[in-house]
């Protein structure tokens, strides 16, 4: 068996594993960073710019339904897990950069309100916001709400006009006493010169598989700098299969990884961080039950695999009728998601539901974002109406939280295998009461502030229950979380495992509540810190 | 090791990034290459042509679904599509030809256009009804012509005047006052 040794093995470089092994390799430690699949360059493995009926038949014959590229619908594996309940889904991109490849880099910061659930305040995390947005490129407004609150933002991109009417409703209901506030969103995309020297965003609308690195991901940011340091080695396409411990089970000693032509190579550490995402991380520590953990590494709280949360919702469309004929010949920008409806139950919790959501609001004609398909009728009027709904529609998408709950969890499937004779994970999902009236409320209020604007709802859910619901497949956390007391957590507030002094979790698992806001910024933000506090302790000699 | 040289390659690369971005240019569209029929017979083609056309047809405002070439894309998709969507394409034709045969004693296909129209009417008039076959299948097609129709050049151009997939250097975004709350 081949043998590599290293100061810190970091396993999954997507957006937590990345920002790792960077801040690791830069403070002086030996890191390897370990990742499943293969590397995937920006414009030459994906990122193509292709006319649909162009790229079409390319794509039928490789078995791709779609005329549109999209690095997560052709890439990601999906089944590689077995769903229990209202159909939970999941997916991965075993690739150099992980999901950071195809994510759409919104990157909201949590607030102070939202930290209150938290072992630590926003005020301590506040600076590792600032530095990860600063070093990711992240651009924005400041819009001075109390709980999303500023940050270090490169030049915001603009609204589109069905957004702009979206927001006079909104501007409309709050004069009578509703809180809400419409804002631009925030992405993680270079619209002005960064210090990474990637290229400047040119609004082609194509996010997810962005062609020229203008997008923030793992691969084309802290990867290439850390490797500038020359502490950080990638090893890709090694599926950790094992992690290995010492005699006494005290500590962890390294993993094993296995090849695609079945090698097996071991990896020596002196500190293993996981960042495998909040559904592999806890089938990784369930697999390896020893003797001094019988139910998985790290597990002596029970909460491995509990506490399992993510954002669900469903979509709801307006038209605007004043917008029938604006001008719609260049609506990329930085995809479908330009606005978003936010502030909702910060500071006075509804009474009906516990947590709260935030609502992205999509607008905009291109060819991959036909308004509505089925619209009665046909002929002219229907080709009329057609072209009306492009130009004129807004697609509001709630995003909430589900409520944490004994219900939702993730388990060892005892009898599905993968291919390396692995027990693949169970996701449990089941929708309750508290979702249900979240959705509902949530439906009402988007109907309200399209009414409210002057336009009509043209596409609606109707009365909420939880077959209408939809579960982000992408945004899973809590599966490992973060606390100061180690019979009900997993990790301390730095990441590190209560049970074995030389493991860290730096991926979203850890979180121990979550907000209606997108999770990767404060991925990487904790990822940050934790590296940092980690790199630390190395230098005490406190982790060897 | 050479894993790590491999590697090694990115952070060079990242450099060349920085140098490449401004030039990113995205390559005009390819001319069309003349389309060879896959899955329709040429009577099928025909009648999904004018189907397709009556659906969406050209106005003054655009050219239709016949000019747009959209049975291109349905026979496309069918060819690569499963035994259940072939199946389910012959079969909802067979039936818009028995109407026609019934009404006009002529496959849809060989209609003039005005009794084309009238099967169309009658299709359409059915679409509210789940139950009924023909009225499905109308809903089916339906959809089809509008992907195919966004997905072409004539729907992406003239229809919708997409002037997108062009590298610009800021997103104009709405400005317009009276847009503004």
């Amino acid at each position: 068996m081949a043998n590599q040794t290293c100061d810190v093995c970091v396993v999954g470089s997507g957006p937590g594993g990345g920002i790792a092994a960077y801040v690791l390799a830069r403070a002086g430690l030996k890191t390897a960073l370990v990742e499943a699949g293969p590397r995937l360059r920006a414009g030459i493995d994906y990122g193509f710019h292709k006319a649909p009926m162009e790229a079409l038949e390319e794509r039928l014959r490789k078995g791709l339904v779609s005329p549109f590229e999209s690095l997560w619908r052709d890439r990601a594996e999906r089944n590689h897990f077995t769903p229990v309940g209202d159909r939970p889904g999941h997916g991965w991109l075993k690739a150099v950069g992980g999901r950071s490849l195809c994510w759409a880099g919104h990157s909201l910061r949590f607030g102070p309100l939202d930290y209150r659930q938290w072992p630590m305040p926003y005020e301590e995390v506040a600076t590792y916001y600032s530095r990860a947005e600063r070093f990711m490129g992240v651009y924005g407004d400041n819009d001075g709400l109390s709980n999303m609150p500023d940050g270090e933002f490169l030049k915001g991109v603009r609204m589109r006009c069905p957004d702009m009417i979206l927001k006079r409703g909104v501007e409309r209901l709050k004069k009578q006493g509703r809180v809400a506030e419409y804002v631009s969103q925030r992405k993680a995309m270079v619209t002005e010169p960064h210090s990474s020297g990637r290229a400047l965003c040119h609004y082609c609308g194509k996010c997810g598989n962005c062609c020229v690195d203008a997008k923030y991901t793992s691969a084309n940011t802290p990867i290439p700098l850390g490797l500038r340091t020359g502490n950080l080695t990638v090893i890709s396409e090694a599926m950790m299969t094992r992690i290995l411990l010492n005699s006494d089970e005290t500590r962890v000693t390294g993993i094993e990884v296995t090849r695609p032509n079945g090698a097996l190579e071991k990896i020596s550490c002196k500190v293993l961080v996981l960042a495998c995402n909040s559904i592999e991380t806890p089938r990784h520590l369930m697999l390896n039950r020893t003797r001094r953990f019988p139910n998985g590494l790290a597990n002596s709280s029970a909460q491995v695999g509990r506490n399992l949360t993510s954002h669900f919702g469903f979509h709801v469309a307006g038209y605007f009728p004043e917008l029938k004929d604006r001008d719609g010949s260049n609506d990329d920008g930085t995809g479908y998601y330009h606005g978003l409806l936010t502030s909702l139950y910060w500071d006075k919790p509804n009474p009906n539901f516990e947590g709260t959501y935030q609502v992205q609001c999509g607008s905009g004609y291109t060819p991959s974002t036909i308004g509505l398909r089925n619209l009665p009728g046909y002929g002219s009027s229907l080709k009329k109406r057609l072209r009306e709904i492009n130009l004129g529609h807004v697609n509001m998408n709630m995003q909430g939280t589900t409520l944490i709950s004994a219900k939702k969890f993730v388990d060892l499937d005892p009898d599905k295998k993968d291919k390396y004779g692995l027990n693949v994970a169970r996701v449990h999902l089941h929708y309750e009461q508290n979702d249900v009236n979240m959705a509902q409320d949530c439906l009402d209020r988007c109907e309200e502030i399209i009414r409210a604007a002057g336009g009509q709802v043209v596409s609606t859910p109707g009365k909420m229950s939880p077959e209408k619901l939809i579960i982000d497949q992408n945004h899973w956390v809590g599966t490992a979380r973060m606390g100061t007391d180690p019979r009900t957590s997993v990790v301390d507030p730095f990441g590190r495992s209560h049970d074995l002094p030389n493991l860290f979790i730096g991926d979203a698992s850890v979180f121990p509540a979550y907000p209606e806001k997108n999770p990767t910024l404060t991925n990487i933000t904790l990822s940050w810190r934790m590296s940092e506090h980690l790199a630390e302790l190395a230098k005490k000699g406190e982790l060897s | 090791m050479e894993r790590r040289e491999l590697f090694k390659i990115i952070a060079a690369e990242a450099v060349a990034i920085e140098a490449a971005g401004a030039q990113h240019q995205h390559p005009a569209t390819a001319a069309a290459k003349p389309y060879a029929r896959k899955f329709f017979s040429s009577q099928q083609e025909r009648a999904f042509d004018s189907l397709c056309d009556i659906i969406i047809p050209a106005d003054s405002q655009s050219p239709g679904a016949h000019e747009a070439k959209v049975w291109q894309y349905i026979d496309l998709i069918t060819h690569y599509g499963t035994p259940a969507q072939k199946q389910e394409l012959t079969r909802g034709l067979a039936l818009v030809d028995r109407a026609a045969r019934k009404q006009f004693q002529k496959p849809f296909a060989n209609l003039d256009r005005a009794d084309q129209e009238e099967i169309v009417a009658a299709m359409a008039a059915k679409e509210p009804d789940r139950e009924d076959e023909l009225g499905r299948f109308f809903i089916h097609v339906k959809r089809l012509v509008i992907e195919g129709y966004h997905y072409s050049e004539v729907g992406m151009k003239r229809f919708m005047g997409y002037r997108g997939n062009t590298a610009i250097s800021e997103f104009p975004g709405c400005a317009h006052p009276e847009h503004q709350s």
